[in-house]
C-alpha cells in the first residue's frame, strides 16, 4: 500500500521541520519538505500531497508579528492553491509558528475565509517567550476534526515554547477546540497555560493547529511519545 | 515621498501592561502608558501601499492611520527608532511582501516605536527613555514633530587613503593608531613602518586597517601567545593523544569522535565590549550568531544542535549611584542579554543547554560567554584548505558599517569613553538571516560545494577572506560585496563585522550547483574572487587596488607584546570562620538566605524564555523536576536522528577560586565539569572539553600576567590528569574598566570549563531529582581532601578566611572510573548531583525540590557542620540508591560517606551523626521562597 505523503512547507525562519517529518515518518507517511523557492518557481505545489505540514519556528523573523508575513505570502502569492487544497479537504496542521500562520491567513478558526483572519494568537499574558518542557495538554474530539478522531480525553505532555500563543477573537463561540491547556475544560492560569489562554489548539475539519509540539513528543527517549497520536491520526484519515 | 502609519492596538496590550509595571517597579509614579507602532516607507505612494495593510492591520489589532493615534494632551510621547546608518531588520520581509503584492519602488522602510507616559512630566519621560527604553549607539529619538527627510542611510564616500607611514616618527604613528582606533602597539607600529619603507610606497588606509585587525589579541591571541600559552595548550592536547580527538586549535570549534561516523564540535566564545561597553542586546545577539557561525563553519560545514549562555556581571540590586560613569546598570545588562539570547537562540531554533547568571562587584565589564555545540560526518572533520582557482563566495547578510573595529577594540581597555567612541562595532542582529544557511551549509556540503568555509566575525572579510587565503593567497573585489549603504569606504567594506555571513571556498565547477542550493535557501551569495597561487593578499574596489600585501608579512604574528611576569605575593591564608548558628531556627533562615544568593538561585524565570526542546533531540534538559525549576548540571541531546547515540554538555565557571589560587581553580573548575558528566552516566573516557578565561589587562600588569599562566598552567595540568583533552576555546584579555576620573576595576580571573561527552545510549541518563522515599544518600568525594571554605559562597556571605579546597586529581579519575565500573556493571543510581558553588546543601535542596515532595535526612559526618554543608568540593558526587552494590565499587572508604535517606516528607532534616543533635529541619517550601524570588525580581 502507497504510504500517504505530507508536504512540510519550509520559510525562510522556520526551523521545527526536521523534527515534524519525523512525526509524519514515524505515523507512516512519507515526507517532502517543500522550500518557499520551489512553490515560488512552481516546482511544487500546495496541492501535490495528501497532507500539508505547517511547522514551527519564526517564519520571516516574525516581524510585523508572528505568522503575518508567510500568511500574507501564501495568500498573495498562491491564494489559489490554497484554496484547492482546503477545496479537497487536504488535512493540514500548523504546530506554533504553523498555526500563526494557517490563523493569519484565515483558514482557522476558518469563518472569515482565505485572507480574512478573524482570530489572532496574541502575545502572552507575560509578554515573554515562555519554554515549558512538560505541559499537559488535553485533547478533545470534536467529531469533525480528523486530528483528534478517537483521542477524546487523551492527556499528552508535551514542550510549548512561544512568545504569541494566546487565541483572541471576537467570536470564540465558533471555534471548535481541539485541545486545551491541563483539564478538559481548559486551565488560564500560569504556567498550566503559558500564554494565558485555556486554548492550545482548535481546529476546522481537516485542519488544525496547536501551540505545544507533538512532534518534539514521539518516543520514549525524548520525554514520550504522546504527541505521536496526533500524527497518526492525520495520517490514518487519507490511507 | 515618506508614507507614515500609525497603530496602537485596541484591547489589551500585554507589551505595555508589562512595560508599565516594570517601570512602576523600578521607581515611576506612572498612571498609564501607550505603545504605538510607527511605519515609514519611502519610494510609493499610500494608495500604491495599500496592498500591504495586511502587514500592519488587523481585525483584533487594529487599523493603522496616516496620523498618530496619541493624544498629546494625554502625557508626553517620546519615539524611538534605530538611527538613519542602521538598517531595521524587518525591512526585508516588508520588501519580500512587496514583492508577492507587485509593489514596486520601496527605496526605504523604517519602524520605530512611540510611548506616551501618562501621569509622568517631560523630564521624567526622558528619564525613562534614556535609561529603560533605548540605547543611544544604535537608537534615536525623534521630537515631536521631527521627521526625516530620507529614510535611506546618509554617508561620506570616499575612496582610498595614502599614508606616508615611512616619513612619520613615532610620536605621529602613535597618534595615527589612536585616531583610526587601531591600538597598535609601539612595535607593531614600527614594523608596519619598516615595512612600508623597504617597499618604497605609501600604505594604503585598507591595509592598515587589514594588518591592525591580524595583529590584534582578539585574531592572533598575541597576550597568550607572548606568554606561551596557547603553546602549552596545543602541545598538551598532542602528549595527551585521546583517541577521540579529531580537531583542535585548527578550525573554528573543536572536533570529537562520536558515534557511527559522526563527530562532534564545541566552541565557547566571549563578547564583551560590546555587550559592555556599547549595547548590551546587540552584543549578546553578535554573541550567540558568532560562536554559532563557528559551528556552522567548521570543517566543511556542521549542524548545531545545543547552545550556551552565561553572563557575570555585576549585583543587579545595586542603586544607580553606585554606577560608574560608562557602565551600563547590571540590571540592564543582565534584562538586555536575556532579551537578546532569546531574540536570537530561540529564532536560530538551537535548545539551549544551559544559562547561568553570575554576580561578582568587579564585574562593570564582566563577562559574556556563549557556547555550541554541533554534529558533522567525521569523514569531513578536518578544516578545508582552498586550491587556487577555487571562487570567493561570500553568504548571508548584507554588509554595513555597523561592526566597525570590534577586533581591535577588544583589546582595549574600557573607559568611560567606550560607549561614545566606539559605538560603531555595535551590531543588530538578524537571526533569521543566519537560520537560512544553517539549513543550506550541511547541504552544500554533502553535495562536495565547499572545500574550506569560515565565518565572518571579527574583522570581517579581512579576518575570513584573509585567513583562508593565508599562505597560497587571494584575490577580491570589494565592489561586489552586497552592501545595506552604498556610501561605505573600501577599508569599512572589508573589516564590517557585520553578522550572519561566511565565505566558502567553491570549486568553480561547483559553482552553479551551489548557487542554486543557496538560492533554494533564500541566502544571498556574491562570488567576490578567487583564490590564488601570488602567497598575497589583494583586494580591488573598481579600478582601484585597496590591498596588495604579501602573506610573508601579513600572515605573521607580528611584533607580540612584551609582558612582564610576577608572581603575586600572598600573605599565608589565615583561618578565620564565621560563627554557626545557634539555634534550628537560625540555621533555617541562614540557609534560606544562602539558597537566595544570586550565584546560587532559581534562575528558572530566564531559562524559561529560551526553547530547551526544538529539534526534538533532547533527552534531559538542563531545567527539570517537577516544577520545572530545578537546575540540572548538563543537558543530554541526540544529535543524528533516529539513533540512541547521547551527547552530553555540562559547563563550570569559577569567578572566585583564582582570588586564592588560580592553579588550584584550574583542577576545581575542570574536575566539576568533568564529574557533572560522570555522575549522569558518561564514562571518564569519553569526555572532552571547551575552556574559556577572561582576565583583566595583563600587558600592563605584571601579577596578573602571572595569575594567568598559573590558571591556564592549572586547567591544562588537569586536562593531563582526567584524561579530558582541551580541543577548543578562547581568551579575553579585556576584563578591565577604567572609571571618569582614573580608578582601574580589574574584572575576577574567571574560567568556564564546558565538557563535551558521549555515550552510546542516552537512556541510561541518570536523572537528578530524588525519586524514591528509601534510597540512600551517599557521598562521595575520591581525592578530596581538606573542606576548605575558601572561595565559596558561604563566606562571600558571612566573611572571613579560609584556603580552597584541596582536589588529588588521580584519585579523582580513579574514583569516577569506579563510579562509572559500578553503572556499567548495571549499578542503579536513582540520582545524583555533583557539588559545586554553594556546596552540599544545595544540592541536597535541589535533589528535593525537583522532587516530588520528597525531602531527606542527613547525618553529617564527624566534620565541622558548616565545612560539610558549604564547603564547594567540585567534583564531588552527591546520589541516592536503593543498590547496595555500590559498596563492592566505591568501598568503605573516607572517601565515600553514607549520610542519609531520602524521606517522603518535604523536608530537608540535618543531624549530626551518631548523636540526638538536630542541627535543623528546614522544610523545602520555607527554603524555596527567598531562592525563587532573587533572580525573578530580576528576569521578569
Amino acid at each position: 500500500m502507497t504510504k500517504p505523503s505530507v508536504c512540510i512547507l519550509w520559510f525562510p525562519g522556520t526551523n521545527c521541520h526536521h523534527e515534524m517529518a519525523r512525526a509524519f515518518e514515524k505515523a507512516g507517511a512519507t515526507v517532502t519538505i517543500v522550500l518557499l523557492r520551489e512553490l515560488i518557481d512552481g516546482r511544487r505545489k500546495l496541492t501535490d500531497c495528501d497532507i500539508l505540514g505547517f511547522p514551527g519556528g519564526f517564519s520571516f523573523g516574525d516581524h510585523f508579528g508572528s505568522g503575518r508575513v508567510a500568511a500574507f505570502d501564501l495568500v498573495r502569492r498562491f491564494g489559489d492553491q490554497l484554496a484547492a487544497a482546503r477545496d479537497k479537504r487536504i488535512p493540514m496542521l500548523g504546530v506554533c509558528n504553523g498555526f500563526q500562520i494557517l490563523v493569519t491567513a484565515g483558514l482557522l478558526p476558518g469563518d472569515g475565509g482565505i485572507g480574512m483572519p478573524t482570530a489572532l494568537l496574541d502575545a502572552n499574558h507575560s509578554a515573554r517567550f515562555e519554554h515549558w518542557s512538560e505541559t499537559k495538554v488535553v485533547l478533545r474530539d470534536p467529531g469533525n476534526c480528523v486530528w483528534t478522531r478517537g483521542l477524546g480525553g487523551r492527556e499528552i505532555v508535551m514542550p510549548v515554547a512561544h512568545g504569541e500563543g494566546r487565541l483572541v477573537g471576537p467570536h470564540p463561540e465558533r471555534w471548535t477546540v481541539m485541545a486545551t491547556y491541563a483539564t478538559l475544560e481548559g486551565d488560564a492560569s500560569y504556567p498550566a497555560s503559558p500564554n494565558g489562554s485555556p486554548i492550545a489548539g482548535i481546529c476546522n475539519e481537516e485542519i488544525a493547529g496547536l501551540m505545544p509540539h507533538p512532534e518534539r513528543r514521539i518516543d520514549a527517549l525524548h520525554g514520550g511519545d504522546g504527541g505521536l497520536a496526533i500524527f497518526k491520526a492525520g495520517v490514518g484519515a487519507v490511507r | 515621498m515618506i508614507s507614515r502609519s500609525y497603530l496602537v492596538r485596541q484591547g489589551d496590550d500585554p507589551e505595555a501592561a508589562h512595560l508599565l509595571a516594570r517601570l512602576r517597579r523600578a521607581g515611576y509614579a506612572l498612571d498609564g502608558l501607550a505603545v504605538e507602532r510607527v511605519l515609514r516607507v519611502e519610494g510609493t505612494s499610500p494608495e500604491t501601499l495599500a496592498a500591504l495593510t495586511p502587514l500592519t492591520d488587523h481585525p483584533v489589532l487594529g487599523t493603522a492611520t496616516p496620523a498618530s493615534q496619541l493624544d498629546p494632551a494625554t502625557g508626553p510621547i517620546r519615539e524611538v527608532s534605530y538611527k538613519r546608518s542602521m538598517t531595521d531588520p524587518e525591512m526585508a520581509s516588508y520588501l519580500h511582501a512587496a514583492q508577492a503584492a507587485k509593489v514596486e519602488g520601496i527605496a526605504w522602510v523604517r519602524l520605530a516605536a512611540r510611548y506616551q507616559f501618562v501621569g509622568a512630566d517631560a523630564a521624567t519621560a526622558d528619564e525613562i527613555v534614556s535609561r529603560h527604553l533605548m540605547n543611544t549607539q544604535v537608537q534615536t529619538t525623534l521630537a515631536p514633530g521631527e521627521e526625516w527627510d530620507t529614510l535611506v542611510p546618509q554617508g561620506a564616500s570616499g575612496g582610498v587613503e595614502m599614508i606616508d607611514v615611512a616619513a612619520m616618527d613615532l610620536l605621529q604613528l602613535e597618534q595615527l593608531s589612536e585616531q583610526r582606533r587601531l591600538f597598535l602597539s609601539d612595535a607593531q607600529l614600527r614594523e608596519i613602518l619598516w615595512f612600508y619603507d623597504a617597499a618604497g610606497r605609501p600604505a594604503r588606509d585598507v591595509e592598515l586597517e587589514m594588518i591592525a585587525a591580524a595583529w590584534s589579541d582578539h585574531c592572533n591571541h598575541s597576550t597568550w601567545k607572548a606568554l606561551g600559552l596557547l603553546q602549552l595548550l596545543r602541545t598538551t592536547t598532542e602528549e595527551i593523544n585521546h583517541p577521540l580527538v579529531l580537531s583542535a586549535f585548527v578550525d573554528n570549534s573543536g572536533v570529537m569522535q562520536f558515534y557511527g561516523g559522526y563527530a562532534l564540535c564545541i566552541k565557547g566564545e566571549t563578547h564583551i565590549s560590546p555587550t559592555f561597553g556599547g549595547a548590551p542586546y546587540g552584543g549578546i545577539m553578535t554573541k550567540h550568531g558568532g560562536v554559532i557561525r563557528d559551528i556552522i563553519f567548521t570543517a566543511q560545514g556542521a549542524w548545531p544542535f545545543a547552545g550556551t549562555t552565561v553572563m557575570a556581571t555585576v549585583n543587579p540590586g545595586i542603586a544607580w549611584e553606585e554606577v560608574p560613569v560608562g557602565a551600563f546598570h547590571p540590571e540592564t545588562v543582565v534584562r538586555e542579554s536575556i532579551r537578546g539570547t532569546h531574540d536570537y537562540t530561540n529564532p536560530m531554533g538551537i535548545p539551549m543547554a544551559w544559562s547561568e547568571y553570575l554576580e561578582d562587584d568587579r564585574n562593570w565589564k564582566g563577562c559574556a560567554l556563549g557556547h555550541s555545540v554541533g554534529v558533522l560526518p567525521a569523514a569531513r572533520a578536518q578544516k578545508g584548505t582552498p586550491r587556487p582557482g577555487d571562487v570567493v563566495l561570500l553568504i548571508g547578510e548584507r554588509t554595513g558599517n555597523d561592526g566597525l573595529h570590534g577586533a581591535t577594540v577588544s583589546s582595549a581597555k574600557m573607559t568611560s569613553e567606550t560607549a561614545l567612541v566606539d559605538a560603531a562595532h555595535v551590531q543588530i542582529g538578524m537571526p533569521i538571516g543566519e537560520r537560512v544557511f544553517m539549513e543550506a551549509v550541511p547541504t552544500l556540503r554533502d553535495a562536495d560545494c565547499i572545500r574550506a568555509c569560515t565565518d565572518c566575525g571579527a574583522a570581517g572579510l579581512a579576518s575570513a577572506v584573509g585567513e583562508m587565503g593565508n599562505p597560497g593567497g587571494v584575490y577580491i573585489e570589494l565592489d561586489k560585496v552586497p552592501l545595506k549603504c552604498a556610501t561605505m569606504l573600501p577599508w569599512q567594506i572589508l573589516l564590517s563585522e557585520s553578522q550572519e555571513r561566511g565565505v566558502l571556498a567553491v570549486p568553480p565547477e561547483k559553482l552553479a550547483e551551489a548557487e542554486r542550493i543557496l538560492t533554494d535557501y533564500n541566502v544571498p551569495f556574491a562570488a567576490l574572487g578567487v583564490f590564488t597561487d601570488t602567497g598575497r593578499f589583494e583586494a580591488t574596489h573598481g579600478e582601484t587596488i585597496v590591498c596588495d600585501l604579501p602573506y610573508s608579512f601579513l600572515g605573521t604574528d607580528g611584533p607580540l607584546p612584551d609582558i612582564a611576569v610576577r608572581e603575586l605575593e600572598r600573605a599565608p591564608v589565615v583561618t578565620s570562620l564565621p560563627a554557626l548558628p545557634a539555634s534550628p531556627e537560625a540555621w533555617v533562615e541562614m540557609i534560606a538566605a544562602h539558597l537566595a544568593r544570586y550565584n546560587i538561585c532559581d534562575q528558572s524565570a530566564a531559562a524559561h524564555r529560551y526553547d530547551q526542546t526544538v529539534q526534538g533531540n533532547t533527552v534531559l534538559p538542563y531545567i527539570g523536576g517537577l516544577r520545572q525549576n530545578m537546575p540540572d548540571e548538563l543537558a543530554v541531546y541526540t544529535p543524528v536522528p533516529g539513533e540512541r547515540w547521547g551527547a552530553g554538555l555540562a559547563v563550570a565557571t569559577s569567578q572566585r577560586y583564582a582570588d586564592l589560587d588560580p592553579y588550584a581553580c584550574g583542577h576545581l573548575v575542570a574536575a566539576q565539569a568533568f564529574t557533572r558528566l560522570v555522575a549522569a552516566g558518561f564514562a571518564p573516557g569519553d569526555i572532552v572539553c571547551n575552556v574559556n578565561v577572561y582576565t583583566p589587562r595583563v600587558t600592563d600588569n605584571p601579577e596578573n600576567a602571572w595569575r594567568l599562566q598559573q590558571l591556564v598552567r592549572g586547567y591544562n595540568s588537569a586536562a593531563r590528569a582526567l584524561d579530558m583533552p582541551v580541543i577548543s576555546g578562547k581568551d579575553s584579555s579585556s576584563g578591565t574598566f577604567v572609571t571618569k576620573d582614573g580608578r582601574r576595576i580589574d574584572a575576577p580571573l574567571s574560567l568556564t570549563v564546558a565538557a563535551l561527552g558521549r555515550m552510546p545510549d542516552a537512556g541510561r541518563v541518570i536523572p537528578k531529582p530524588f525519586a524514591q522515599a528509601g534510597d540512600r544518600i551517599i557521598l562521595f568525594r575520591p581525592g578530596h581532601g581538606w573542606n576548605g571554605l575558601g572561595g565559596s559562597e558561604y563566606l562571600a556571605a558571612h566573611g572571613g578566611n579560609d584556603v580552597l579546597p584541596t582536589l588529588d586529581l588521580t584519585k579523582l579519575l580513579s574514583g569516577m572510573r569506579r563510579y562509572n565500573a559500578f553503572l556499567t556493571d548495571g549499578g542503579r543510581v536513582s540520582s545524583r548531583s555533583v557539588i559545586a558553588q554553594g556546596g552540599l546543601i544545595r544540592r541536597l535542596f535541589e535533589m528535593a525540590v525537583g522532587s516530588d515532595g520528597l525531602g531527606c535526612r542527613i547525618q553529617l559526618p564527624d566534620e565541622d557542620p558548616a565545612r560539610v554543608l558549604f564547603a564547594e568540593w567540585n567534583g564531588a558526587i552527591v546520589f541516592a540508591t536503593g543498590d547496595d552494590g555500590w559498596r563492592r565499587f566505591l568501598g568503605e572508604r573516607d572517601d565515600t560517606i553514607e549520610i542519609g535517606i531520602v524521606t517522603d516528607e518535604p523536608v530537608i532534616r540535618v543531624h549530626a551523626r551518631g548523636a540526638e543533635r538536630n542541627f535543623f529541619d528546614a522544610p523545602l517550601a520555607r527554603l524555596a521562597e527567598g531562592w525563587s524570588r532573587t533572580f525573578t525580581e530580576v528576569a521578569r
